[in-house]
């Protein structure tokens, strides 16, 4: 007779205990308290640098205003933290504020799970042009990125020389080269080695796909979407867009680049050059010491000589649910601050958001990052603010695949007209 | 004509430092129905494997019809074989278990049909051949696999313990089939058993094993009634032969327990003449050669001993008496008008003229 | 003593546990899902999701690409039946024999098994590679052309095939293996008394007796290769052009990088009733198969 009572008392307490794992409410009763989450580890130099501004936010600000952070690390491409956010969204227990990558401004702005914070941003002018567009949807400021990104066309310095290519004929910021002078430095490194000449990551069908080969259709003169981002046929299948596509295929096609480059190709002497991001100066510096490189900017387009390079990355948002707004408002600005920004931008040598704070590292850097900062400010260009921006982004991956199957696709206009089609029928919601 | 002749045949296994089978020696004439006999592990079915080609031959040579065959393919000797599992084709018919031998070899539709269905006349089948193996019982398998057999029309038959499997009653008229089949048939019949019983019933010659070594080979009445040794003559003979250890002293042994009988002149003579006088030997004799009617008792009155009867088995017509006198023991078995209980004392006649003499050592027998 | 009704509340609290992880983990979310696809739900606004009708399973009905994946998966489970199944049987029939190194193969054999699929994904991405790879450096040694692989749209799938079975054939190896085991060795002898060569044993005997085994790894195959996502996930994300997406994967992406739920679930309701119909045929395959060895 006793064992079922037994019986009932165990699964009782074993509901519990899940239910309990499962409910996560943080009670800000107290509204002077700021909870925020973010998308790093705090055992990484972004986080660890994160910790110290909020502590120092929580130390100064005159309000008595207390921020909290939880550490959410993403697993690969934000699988992790999106998630996380996601669910949050679903039993109403989003933080006050949280970190979001620029891509999903737009489809967060417009699902009204952040809003607006014009008001609580000071000193905008000193923010890059880059970094507000990057937060802005439908004119209003929904986040503050507090770093920049860029890539740069990297080379090995020996096999330059190799090949016969002059000093005065590396790229420069000040004299890029066209992509005529891109495509003959290639055919001449291709003809001496026997190999393609540069890694151009065709086999990464991710984001990384519109963040580096966007530059060229921009540079070009063409784009994605009109400025309202309503309509693509007409803008991502007109000459200039195709220009810039017809250029991929022509380099696939004459086996400048491949489209199934070997891992460490570049840093292993294969490939001359390699268009990849800051993150690569780190590893060629502790990793590959032997390796004498240097980095270029972008090619431009023949037609245009427009210098356009890439831009975007993590921001800070306040969620519609935030109870006390001026407190999140006054987290965000604090760490939108000079001071947080050179601290965190620092740490993890990443390129900053602020000209002010650009100025204070410039110094500090080495000589190729001085190169990003100064290319990232000069020719930065942000990528579309979209609601489906991730339809979108993968319509570009799988335009620039086709294009790169020369064999089976080589209209590359066709190829245009049709992806326009596909992408226009995204932005129609 | 078929004849198998096993000259010298050795098989040793790889790892093995001991022979499994120690020169086998052997002359089969055509038609002939041989039977190797002995307890597990004595070689006999090895030696059949031996034979079929389904192990390799260590040294020696087998010749069937004088070709030497050591290093034909089993499938190349023309040889049938009957399996103690009887081995079946579970997913076939009875039919196709029995055309498939046919089939492989090339013969026509019809000549297959007509083989078939005459082996199914012989054992009866021809019901069943449309069933499968998992639905007929063990005897109807075992037909099968004999009617697969007598399909091949094959000149030899092998036969690997075929009965074992079976209860005893169907034992016993699978048995007479089995008979049957080889007075039809004629063909010539290698089979091994471990039971006495089949030897004795069915075979034209008994090969007696034990341990991988030949112990005799003889007709059943020669291996019944003049046992080369001890194991032959404990082996053949249900129940066993009775054994004693005793004193041969001028025509009388003695074991110094309750056993003191006087032994024919004849048989007295033949030991004296081996110079076994006043030495230890080995006295056999069998059960169904102890007696105890009145008559025999008056007639030899010195092979007479008085005895206890420890256990009694009533088989029907006849009863094993197991019986002790002093501290040897021994059996009778005697007409079961003799019935006796456990208990009762009894006085039982030593057949004396049927007695078997062996070398304690040697375990030979004693022979003129 | 226990009364029959306090026996019959035990039971019930023993599958008590069982019964909560079923509805909670499987039978509650699958009527959500059928109810949400008919709404427009957008994981980004759970709370704005109205109700559209059929529209969802219209569209999936006109959608190009979930057509595609249905053809790409059809394509690979027609094809990784015989080849993995094929690969298992070839390999447990080597390992059958008693030869030296034996366990040192069963055991190579089983190894992929053991590492998951997405480590093999990414390992044979490496050995897949046209330009650097290890299969197109031994083709070399062949004269043969270096082959585009993952990056062609025509082989791309039956790259993943391969990987697929590679992985897959290990483990049905063994099954084959206990099952050849279970042959009687008679059965081998009495055919090759009645005449046959290694071939036809095979064919008459080995065959014959492993097919109650074959068609439990034939319907495990079948069923489980409906499944496919790791492998295009992680190898090609679906293409080239879309000759690599599967159902479930497109599920996936729509559902939740594309944030369209309600759209997901409909492609799933629908996915869902065709693996239903195809086990119903499947079934009544193998069991007029199985009546006829009963």
């Amino acid at each position: 007779m006793e064992k079922w009572k037994l019986g009932v008392a165990t699964v009782a307490a074993i509901a519990a205990l899940g239910l309990a794992g499962c409910s996560n409410n943080q009670g800000s009763s107290n509204s002077k308290n700021v909870t925020m989450w973010v998308h790093v580890s705090n055992t990484d130099p972004e986080g660890k640098a994160l910790q110290k501004n909020v502590n120092d936010f929580n130390k100064e600000n005159k309000h008595g205003y207390k921020a909290k952070v939880q550490f959410i690390p993403r697993s690969g491409s934000g699988g992790g933290y999106e998630d996380k956010v996601n669910a949050a969204l679903n039993s109403g227990s989003l933080p006050d504020v949280l970190t979001l990558d620029g891509p999903n401004t737009a489809a967060y702005a417009h699902s009204k799970i952040i809003q607006p914070i014009d008001k609580y941003i000071t000193n905008k002018k000193d923010i890059l042009p880059t970094i507000i567009k990057q937060g802005t949807y439908k004119g209003k400021l929904y986040a503050a990125g507090y770093s920049e990104s860029s890539i740069g066309i990297y080379y090995n310095k020996k096999m330059f020389k190799e090949a016969g290519i002059k000093d005065s004929e590396i790229a420069t910021l000040k004299h890029p080269w066209t992509w005529t002078q891109f495509k003959d430095i290639c055919k001449r490194l291709k003809n001496h080695f026997h190999e393609p000449a540069i890694n151009m990551n065709l086999n990464d069908h991710s984001e990384m796909a519109l963040y580096s080969l966007a530059p060229f259709v921009w540079s070009a003169g063409g784009s994605i979407t009109n400025p309202a981002g309503t309509k693509a046929v007409g803008y991502f299948n007109s000459k200039q867009t195709t220009s810039a596509f017809q250029l991929i295929q022509d380099m696939v096609k004459d086996g400048y680049t491949t489209i199934s480059p070997k891992d460490k190709g570049f840093e292993t002497g294969k490939y001359a050059m390699m268009m990849t991001g800051t993150w690569e100066v780190q590893t060629l510096q502790n990793q590959y010491k032997n390796l004498q490189w240097g980095v270029m900017p972008y090619p431009v387009s023949p037609a245009t000589h427009k210098q356009v390079s890439p831009t975007g990355s993590w921001q800070y948002a306040m969620s519609s649910t935030a109870k006390n707004k001026k407190a999140a408002g006054a987290l965000i600005n604090f760490l939108m601050s000079k001071k947080c920004m050179y601290r965190s931008d620092m740490a993890n040598t990443v390129l900053p958001a602020r000209k002010s704070v650009s100025k204070m590292m410039m110094p500090k850097v080495n000589e190729q990052m001085r190169f990003f900062i100064k290319q990232n400010q000069t020719t930065g260009h942000a990528r579309p603010v979209l609601v489906n921006y991730p339809q979108v982004t993968r319509t570009f991956a799988d335009t620039v695949q086709n294009v790169t199957l020369y064999k089976k696709n080589p209209n590359v206009q066709k190829v245009m007209n049709e992806q326009a089609k596909v992408i226009q029928k995204y932005l129609q919601k | 004509m078929t004849e198998v002749d096993l000259n010298h045949v050795y098989k040793k296994y790889d790892g093995n430092d001991k022979y499994s089978v120690n020169d086998f020696d052997l002359h089969i004439k055509d038609k002939e129905f041989i039977v190797f006999v002995g307890p597990s592990g004595c070689g006999k079915s090895t030696t059949l494997r031996m034979i079929a080609g389904l192990e390799d031959i260590t040294e020696g040579t087998l010749e069937i019809d004088h070709k030497v065959m050591n290093d034909v393919a089993p499938k190349n000797r023309d040889i049938a074989m009957v399996f103690q599992n009887y081995a079946l084709y579970p997913h076939m018919t009875i039919y196709d278990n029995m055309a498939f031998g046919l089939k492989l070899r090339h013969y026509s539709k019809e000549d297959i049909d007509k083989k078939v269905k005459h082996a199914a006349e012989i054992l009866g089948l021809t019901s069943y051949l449309k069933k499968k193996p998992a639905a007929l019982s063990g005897g109807q398998r075992q037909r099968v696999a004999l009617g697969r057999s007598i399909v091949r029309d094959a000149p030899i038959f092998l036969m690997d313990e075929p009965l074992s499997n079976l209860d005893a009653k169907l034992r016993v008229s699978m048995r007479a089939e089995i008979a049957k089949l080889h007075q039809r048939l004629g063909t010539t019949t290698i089979y091994v058993t471990h039971d006495q019983t089949e030897a004795m019933t069915l075979a034209d010659r008994v090969v007696v094993m034990s341990v991988g070594k030949v112990q005799q080979i003889g007709t059943p009445l020669e291996v019944y009634n003049k046992p080369k040794n001890m194991f032959v003559a404990g082996f053949i003979g249900s129940p066993q032969m009775n054994f004693f250890n005793v004193h041969y002293k001028d025509g009388r042994i003695s074991d110094g327990k309750g056993l003191n009988i006087g032994i024919p002149e004849g048989k007295a003579k033949m030991l004296n003449e081996k110079g076994y006088n006043d030495k230890d030997i080995v006295f056999g004799i069998r059960p169904e050669d102890i007696h105890a009617e009145e008559a025999f008792l008056e007639t030899w009155p010195d092979a007479v001993i008085s005895s206890t009867v420890v256990v009694s088995e009533l088989l029907g017509a006849t009863i094993q008496l197991y019986q002790k006198v002093d501290g040897t023991e021994f059996v009778a078995d005697v007409n079961s008008r003799d019935y006796h209980k456990p208990g009762d004392h009894v006085k039982m006649g030593f057949d004396v003229n049927k007695a078997h003499f062996f070398d304690k050592d040697t375990t030979m027998a004693i022979y003129n | 003593m226990q009364t029959k009704g306090i026996k019959r509340q035990i039971g019930w609290l023993y599958v008590l546990p069982a019964i909560l992880i079923l509805l909670t983990f499987l039978i509650i979310p699958f009527l959500m899902s059928f109810s949400y696809s008919f709404t427009n739900y957008n994981i980004l606004t759970p709370w704005a999701k109205q109700y559209v009708g059929f529209t969802n399973y219209i569209n999936t009905f006109k959608d190009p690409v979930f057509l595609q994946s249905l053809k790409n998966i059809a394509q690979f489970v027609i094809f990784i039946m015989p080849i993995q199944v094929g690969a298992a049987l070839g390999l447990a029939l080597i390992v059958n024999k008693k030869r030296p190194g034996n366990t040192f193969f069963k055991i190579s054999f089983f190894a992929p098994q053991v590492v998951s699929l997405t480590v093999v994904s990414i390992l044979w991405m490496y050995i897949l590679n046209p330009d650097q790879g290890l299969l197109n450096g031994i083709l070399g040694i062949f004269h043969i052309k270096p082959q585009p692989f993952l990056t062609s749209p025509k082989q791309a799938m039956f790259a993943i095939i391969g990987v697929s079975a590679w992985q897959g054939a290990g483990y049905q190896m063994l099954i084959f293996l206990a099952g050849l085991q279970n042959i009687p060795d008679s059965l081998y002898e009495a055919a090759e008394l009645d005449g046959a060569n290694s071939w036809q044993r095979f064919l008459h005997i080995t065959l014959p007796m492993l097919k109650p085994t074959s068609m439990m790894i034939l319907t495990t195959t079948f069923i489980s290769a409906f499944n496919l996502v790791i492998q295009p996930m992680i190898m090609t994300q679906g293409g080239p052009q879309n000759a690599t997406m599967t159902p479930i994967y497109y599920i996936y992406r729509t559902g939740f990088t594309d944030r369209q739920l309600g759209y997901a679930s409909a492609m799933s309701v629908i996915y869902g009733i065709i693996i239903i119909i195809f086990t119903i045929i499947q079934r009544k395959i193998t069991n007029a198969g199985g009546d006829e060895n009963a």
